[in-house]
């Protein structure tokens, strides 16, 4: 059963998850931050209930809404903002930006600009560690979208014909793209005919289940029994964890294919609210503890605005550096 | 009058975590849309005029409609929900359907499903749940177009009030107000939370009260099936001390998983009479259901009842009907005073 | 003094497996058809019988799949040598190739490796068609972060094979059909031949012909033609596309002033075209004639053999041209 310490922890990171992606949205709006970005506000009962179930030396693949997953695993988030910033002391010294922060030494094996594409790698990533004969195990998180690639479909196939002990994550946020997973509008096309995507798994012959993704300890226990299962050698299986993105499919997203009342709809079930909630009638925190944690993760990531703010930006001899492990380019 | 049955498929039903930690099946969406579609044919046949059948997140009940839409007599139209992908969407459209005055309800999901449409329709519509949970001991295990025929012949009063009958149900007052409502079971656990909902840490229960457990039930129902078998007819349900140090029961806890329980203390309780938990942090299941999470703080009681929700025996309803054709053939014998020499 | 046999092109690659397998536990094979049956070409025979199914993986028909998870496995510490039947698949994997073992390296900040190998045969002659003749090494130089290497003879198969699966950084690696046969000199003992060194097959004074793969025999068979008419040809063969041998190049170039590249891929913006541009560039003063290339015309390689013969490149077309550029001289 999880201690108080590690609630506290998960939630701490839930806030600094929110506290992150939230001072993005408005550091995008003004301008500061170049490029696409895709928030994980909303989602963050999702990244932390499964990485809680994790340890040293597994691994995840990530989306291009990969933030959440990134501080999860406990990727420095001063890094992760000067990243953000195309600063030279980003996580990837600013050759990557925010749809590619890896930090192999944490696990995180890489957020990932093409949808579905990191499902090979996790199974790549599984058959290494199952041949090198570790109980460990990769998570691979993808979204409802990605479930429609075939790259996502052949790794299904093969986590289980090799018995390889991943875990597929599917954040089901409602919408691919402007494309509605389920229930859609007499204008917008279907884009599965599944009528949930742990349906296909279960044709592959992998465990399959439905999890409420906007409450933490729901996705702990369902994590929990998927990742003992792999470690065990007992082989892949697939959470589809329903939950909701706030903000647009990436910043800037005008959103016409969704309603303002739909959003405040989903706000009302808030992963961090549902969990606050059950900390305090649990007795684990007072209200003033969890809302001095949450004003301790706002600071945490100011903190790393204002390290990111005064990075320098790469010297532009460093754009031909990294293609190789050697100089040539 | 036009007669009118509701039809509620649960997405949700038949996928929790126990599919990690039992042998439980995984039943699909599609399988539920087919058993969808055999419930509304036997329905039809059974001469009833409106199907009114919940319209979901995955569209199951929209696939339902529009596949036996034309072919029916019946007139079939979907019941709109908000779609909150949540219980409350089965609670909106049961409630919708008891107000529009539905005779019956067919539930395609497991007790957990039927609890919920229970509690939002309360005792007095006929219901039949069609076996696609993970314990099943509402759900009949009949072919669902048996179902759908049984609830149909139920609604349009084609057949006598004794083969429905009003199961009993368990009350939970938490500081005496009535907090839930289970059918079979009640299950009080150490799990300081609610988690993944469903019910499978057995070792995590302190104490336990049932209104039925038949041997052939599986889940928490089970315990008391091999103790005490009691069905959902008998006035009698009972109270149960669990943990080690107990007599120990062999149980079906979950699909495939058979588990030795220690029984320390067990207490027959009769309707109507109620009984007072030991204060603690805990987690209360129903139906196999964690939902309510209880401080020490707070006085917890459960009480046994007649109340429950209205059950078509579907076995009984179909053999009232052969029986109708036995008086029938039996009278032509007497009539015609022998065979005609088969 | 190692011993030094004569092998066909398949067995000095099958030797290079089997010697740094033994070497090196972290290298493993997979693909379609390595393990049972030895590889279509042969090329992996005997290795399932060595080092069993753990290191030698057959894969199910799902490249996107085996060839993403090789990626994964390399990134995580294995040194995978994955077989891609035919590059004219890569249309179903490209992804995984050229967006994510291509530029893990740069996004990630330089911090990680990717030392992948893909094997793949290349090359027309055989009326395999349009689907299964193509070269197409021209598109992976195009992409940034992949090595391209190109032998043309036994002892350089072996060499660079060695020299690729060492390597830290993902490699093509590609092999022509119609060198599986041809047999040569190869030391028994493993050895390495370094990326980006080219290797004159032929010196010569009055032109140079670039050339590689099979191509190199042509152009050595046209050389030989010419010898009996006095014209003296080098045949230089740069064996990695990418590192590339530029200075072997421009010197040869700066002696003859004549230049012949001979290329099976298409004709159009394909390495012929890049060689004669950095030529153009770098050695224009010393030039004596325009820059020739004899190419494959822009059109799927057709599967009747004297249409094959028709497009392909050959010793004759090359004669063609050097007599041309000679001419000019």
């Amino acid at each position: 059963m999880l201690t108080h310490d590690k609630m506290i922890n998960m939630y701490y990171t839930m806030c600094l998850i929110r506290a992150f992606e939230d001072r993005v949205h408005e550091l995008f709006a003004q301008g500061k931050i170049p490029g696409f970005v895709h928030l994980y506000a909303g989602e963050e009962a999702v990244a932390v209930g499964v990485i809680a179930n994790l340890k040293r030396g597994d691994f995840i693949t990530s989306t291009h809404r990969g933030h959440g997953h990134c501080i999860a695993m406990g990727v420095d988030v001063r890094g992760m903002m000067a990243e953000l910033f195309g600063r030279r002391t980003g996580t990837c010294k600013g050759k990557g930006g925010s749809m590619h922060i890896a930090d192999f030494e944490k696990g995180m094996l890489g957020a990932n600009g093409i949808v579905g594409a990191g499902g090979p790698l996790a199974i790549g990533a599984a058959l290494a560690l199952k041949y090198k004969g570790t109980d460990n195990v990769v998570v691979c998180f993808a979204g409802d979208g990605a479930q429609n690639q075939g790259a996502v479909l052949e790794s299904l196939n093969l986590a289980a014909v090799w018995k390889l002990p991943v875990i597929f994550v599917v954040e089901d946020n409602q919408y691919a793209i402007s494309l509605r997973s389920l229930t859609p509008s007499a204008l917008q096309p279907r884009v599965s005919t599944a009528k949930s995507v742990a349906e296909r798994a279960i044709g592959f012959g992998i465990p399959s289940i439905t999890v409420d993704g906007q409450d933490v300890l729901a996705v702990y226990e369902a994590a929990k029994a998927a990742v003992e299962r792999a470690r065990r050698g007992e082989g892949p299986s697939l959470l589809d964890c329903k939950t909701y993105r706030y903000y647009g499919h990436f910043e800037g997203d005008p959103m016409v294919y969704r309603s303002r009342e739909e959003i405040e709809e989903w706000r009302k079930r808030d992963p961090i609210l549902i969990f606050k909630d059950k900390l305090m009638r649990m007795g684990v925190a007072t209200e003033e503890l969890l809302n001095q944690i949450r004003t301790k993760a706002v600071s945490e990531v100011e903190e790393a605005v204002k390290f990111a703010e005064e990075s320098p930006f790469p010297e532009p001899s460093e754009a031909y550096t990294d293609v190789f492990t050697d100089p040539y380019y | 009058m036009v007669v009118g049955v509701g039809l509620i498929i649960n997405p949700d039903a038949g996928k929790d975590i126990r599919r990690l930690l039992s042998l439980a099946s995984y039943v699909s969406n599609f399988t539920k849309v087919e058993l969808g579609k055999r419930v509304v044919a036997g329905l039809d046949a059974a001469g009833v005029g409106e199907i009114y059948i919940m319209h979901d997140n995955y569209g199951l009940g929209e696939d339902v409609y529009t596949m036996m839409h034309g072919s029916t007599s019946a007139k079939l139209s979907l019941v709109e929900t908000k779609g909150t992908g949540t219980v409350l969407d089965t609670l909106t459209a049961a409630k919708k359907m008891a107000d529009m005055g539905v005779k019956a309800i067919v539930v395609i999901g497991g007790d957990g499903t039927l609890r919920a449409v229970f509690k939002a329709c309360g005792s007095n519509i006929p219901l039949v749940c069609v076996a696609a949970g993970t314990n099943n001991v509402t759900g009949a295990y009949y072919d669902a177009t048996l179902a759908g025929y049984a609830a149909g012949l139920v609604a349009c009063n084609k057949i006598s009030r004794e083969c429905i009958s009003k199961a009993k149900s368990l009350e939970v007052k938490v500081d005496d107000k009535l907090a839930d409502v289970a059918v079979i079971d009640v299950a009080v656990t150490v799990t300081p939370y609610v988690g993944a909902r469903a019910l499978f840490d057995i070792e995590s229960i302190r104490y336990a009260i049932f209104s039925k457990g038949e041997p052939t039930d599986i889940g928490l129902a089970s315990i008391l099936g091999f103790i005490k078998p009691v069905s959902f007819e008998s006035d009698e349900g009972y109270f149960m001390e669990l943990g080690g140090g107990g007599r120990m029961v062999k149980a079906i806890v979950m699909p495939g998983v058979i588990k030795s329980i220690g029984v320390k203390y067990i207490k027959k309780l009769n309707v109507g009479e109620g009984v007072e938990l030991p204060r603690g942090a805990y987690t209360i299941a129903l139906d196999g259901e964690r939902e309510l999470e209880v401080s020490k703080d707070n006085s917890v009681e459960v009480k046994l009842t007649r109340n429950g929700p209205l059950l078509i025996n579907v076995g009984k309803v179909l053999r009232s009907i052969s029986s109708e054709h036995h008086v029938y053939w039996d009278e032509l014998a007497l009539r015609e005073g022998s065979s005609n020499g088969y | 003094m190692s011993e030094v046999r004569e092998l066909t092109f398949v067995e000095a690659l099958n030797e290079a497996l089997m010697q740094e397998m033994e070497r090196d536990p972290s290298v493993i094979v997979m693909g379609e058809d390595v393990g049972v049956y030895g590889g279509i070409f042969g090329v992996t025979k005997g290795l399932l019988e060595k080092f069993g199914p753990n290191r030698v993986i057959d894969t199910p028909i799902s490249e996107a799949g085996f060839i993403g998870a090789g990626v994964g496995a390399a990134a995580v510490g294995l040194r995978p040598v994955v077989e891609l039947m035919f590059v004219d698949f890569f249309g179903v994997c490209m992804d995984q190739i050229y967006n994510q073992a291509a530029k893990m390296r740069y996004m990630f900040g330089g911090k990680i490796k990717i030392p992948l190998t893909i094997r793949t045969t290349i090359g027309g002659g055989v009326s395999a068609a349009a689907q299964h003749s193509q070269v197409l090494y021209s598109i992976f130089m195009h992409v940034p972060g992949l090595k391209v290497v190109v032998p043309s003879t036994p002892y350089d198969a072996k060499g660079l094979l060695i020299s690729a699966i060492r390597d830290d950084n993902p490699k093509m690696f590609f092999e022509h059909k119609l060198l599986y046969g041809i047999k040569g000199p190869v030391p028994k003992e493993p050895y390495t031949i370094p990326f980006g060194v080219a290797d004159v097959k032929a010196e010569g004074s009055d032109v140079t012909v670039v050339a590689v793969a099979y191509m190199v025999h042509e152009a050595l068979k046209a050389a030989d033609e010419l010898r009996k008419e006095g014209i003296s040809v080098e045949v230089i063969d740069p064996r990695t596309l990418v590192p590339f041998d530029k200075e072997t190049i421009f010197k040869s170039v700066k002696k003859t002033g004549r230049l012949v590249i001979v290329d099976e891929d298409y004709d159009r913006a394909g390495f012929a075209s890049w060689v004669a541009a950095l030529v153009a560039d770098e050695c224009f003063g010393y030039l004596d004639a325009p820059i020739k290339r004899v190419t494959t015309p822009n059109v799927p390689i057709p599967f009747s053999p004297p249409l094959e013969r028709e497009v392909l490149p050959n010793a004759k077309k090359i004669i063609k041209a050097i007599k041309e550029v000679v001419k000019k001289g």
